[in-house]
């Protein structure tokens, strides 16, 4: 692929054109336009901007593999159509950057989930449930997997999960590629309880990626609405198992009721929303009048919105890991203190404080391996 | 096929290869010393890319090098895509993520140019590149910089001679066991 086939892309990609370009970058038209069809050579000051304006590292543009079809960005409520394509950019280019990352530090991990297999039209409610009680048996989530799930696919099963705060609409999104692997994204601006079955939801997604995802020339960007209420009922299934639900159910049960109060609490032992809750005591249950469950969902969110305050969420996009990975590499000399700054998203000067703090001196401790 | 000489007290042609050494020449307020000194030249990128510095009040202080190449008290170099590309093909692609897109075009373009430059960084990976091609004398840190200008100041670990040392020496160490570029 030449530059200009990949500068091209590249726009194409990230959804502009020549004149939004050219607007961002102050490069005008008929440059970008000579660039792109390999007339002229742009100058590599020139082909930064551009490289940032598309998102893209300027390695892309050097690379001389055929530029990838496959990296789809799966979207749970997708963001208003004007900010879903940069909020894509940048989760694919934080994905990319952990990947490499990972390789520069020897610390490429493959993705161990146990994945399904079969076609979209043998896939339903049953199946997803099943999916749900094999996961959580397989990832040792125990009775309440809401509050150690995220931790257990990132560290355990190489899941990369990145936090980005997005408005005014949009939950989760999902990537899969044979180049990084599994990713998840979380709206940092979401209560934690909901972020909780965004992750679940998500999760459903990546472990049936090959069945819905894989089989036409590129893979199917949007779920169908029933793979969706797939999604959630694993989701459900996941984060609620049936068992442990009705002994928490049981513990306080008075007069076969439950007050506001109880339903909090169960929603929070499992990290789940109210809705969710009610909504998997519904399907529990059997009950059988969806307009009384909603209804018992508004007057019981009437009654505790008060008391349930919402916790400001975590402000950290990056996961623990990638941090550290990026330190590592810094500070062998895998990566520059630019590159160091951009990958954190903190200041050159911020950059160098690693450096400092980490490299001063070049005391060795002596391990006998055992 | 690339000469360099080693630092000279006659104007020399240093080149500051990363921002760092920049902003921290300014906030030691030395910057103007060390432009009159050396014949000092910089990748358009860098000279492109807004820098600041925070002075000894705390003060966020901007730095301006265009105003510095415009009036040709310093130089800006440029690297053309092709020259990139050619200096990547020693190490392979990835390069080109591990490293700076100013630090790339200042790497290219001093690759593919016989005058004899100094470059001077506080990046442990540019270093590494130097000593992976066996250009170990190519490089200089801040404070042999300084100090062979009659300017030397305690600095970080980043800009001393021992940072450079260490980082070209791990390069050439990559070299000699096959894990350094071919065919520089």
């Amino acid at each position: 692929m030449t530059l200009g086939n990949r500068l091209k892309l590249a726009r194409e990609r990230a959804g502009r054109t020549l004149n939004e370009v050219s607007g961002t970058t102050g490069v005008g038209t008929s440059s970008i336009s000579e660039f792109e069809n390999d007339k002229r050579e742009p100058r590599m000051s020139v082909l930064n901007k551009l490289a940032q304006a598309y998102g893209r590292p300027l390695a892309f543009f050097f690379d001389p593999s055929p530029a990838s079809n496959e990296e789809v960005v799966l979207w749970r409520e997708e963001p208003d159509p004007s900010l879903a394509p940069d909020i894509e950019v940048k989760f694919l280019k934080l994905c990319r950057q952990y990947h490499h990352l990972e390789k520069w530090c020897g610390a490429v991990r493959d993705v161990s989930l146990p994945l399904a297999e079969g076609s979209p039209d043998q896939f339903s409610y049953p199946q997803a449930q099943a999916l749900a009680t094999k996961v959580r048996k397989d990832l040792g989530l125990g009775d309440h997997p809401g509050p150690a799930l995220g931790m257990v696919l990132e560290e355990v099963h190489a899941v990369k999960i990145f936090y980005l705060g997005f408005d005014p609409t949009g939950c989760a999104a999902c990537a899969y590629s044979s180049q990084f692997g599994a990713a998840i994204l979380l709206n940092s601006k979401n209560a934690p309880w909901r972020r909780s079955f965004d992750l679940a939801h998500e999760l459903f997604h990546i472990l049936t990626w090959n069945v819905f995802r894989i089989g036409a020339d590129s893979p199917v960007a949007r779920p169908t609405p029933f793979e969706e209420k797939l999604a959630d009922a694993f989701a459900s299934h996941l984060l609620l198992p049936a068992e442990a639900l009705q002994n928490s159910i049981n513990s306080i049960l008075e007069d076969g009721k439950i007050g506001a109060d109880g339903v909090v609490n169960i929603a929070r032992e499992y990290d789940v929303s109210m809705d969710a809750l009610i909504w998997r005591l519904h399907f529990l249950y059997h009950w059988t009048n969806r307009d009384d469950t909603k209804e018992k969902i508004k007057n019981i969110k009437k009654e505790t919105h008060t008391k349930r305050k919402w916790q400001s969420p975590e402000s950290d996009e990056l996961p623990g890991r990638y941090v550290a990975l990026a330190t590592r590499a810094l500070n062998t000399g895998q990566m520059s203190t630019g590159k160091f700054a951009e990958y954190l998203g903190v200041s050159r000067q911020e950059a160098e404080s690693y450096v400092s703090q980490d490299a001063v001196e070049d005391e060795q401790i002596e391990i006998t391996p055992t | 096929m690339f000469r360099r000489m080693r630092l000279k007290m006659n104007k020399s042609k240093l080149h500051l290869l990363d921002a760092g050494i920049i902003v921290e020449l300014f906030r030691l307020g030395i910057w103007e010393n060390v432009v009159s000194h050396f014949d000092i030249s910089v990748s358009e990128i860098v000279a492109g890319e807004a820098h600041f510095f925070r002075d000894q009040k705390g003060n966020r202080q901007t730095i301006d090098l265009a105003e510095f190449v415009d009036s040709n008290r310093i130089q800006s170099v440029f690297a053309t895509p092709s020259q990139a590309q050619e200096f990547l093909s020693h190490f392979g692609p990835d390069h080109a993520e591990r490293l700076d897109p100013g630090e790339l075009e200042s790497l290219a373009c001093l690759f593919s140019s016989s005058e004899d430059t100094l470059i001077c960084s506080a990046d442990s990976i540019v270093f590494i590149v130097l000593g992976a091609t066996d250009n170990r004398d190519w490089g200089v840190s801040l404070e042999e910089m300084l100090k062979q200008c009659g300017l030397a100041r305690v600095l970080d670990w980043r800009f001393t001679r021992k940072f450079r040392e260490k980082y070209s020496d791990q390069g050439f160490q990559d070299r000699m066991t096959g894990m350094g570029p071919s065919g520089l």
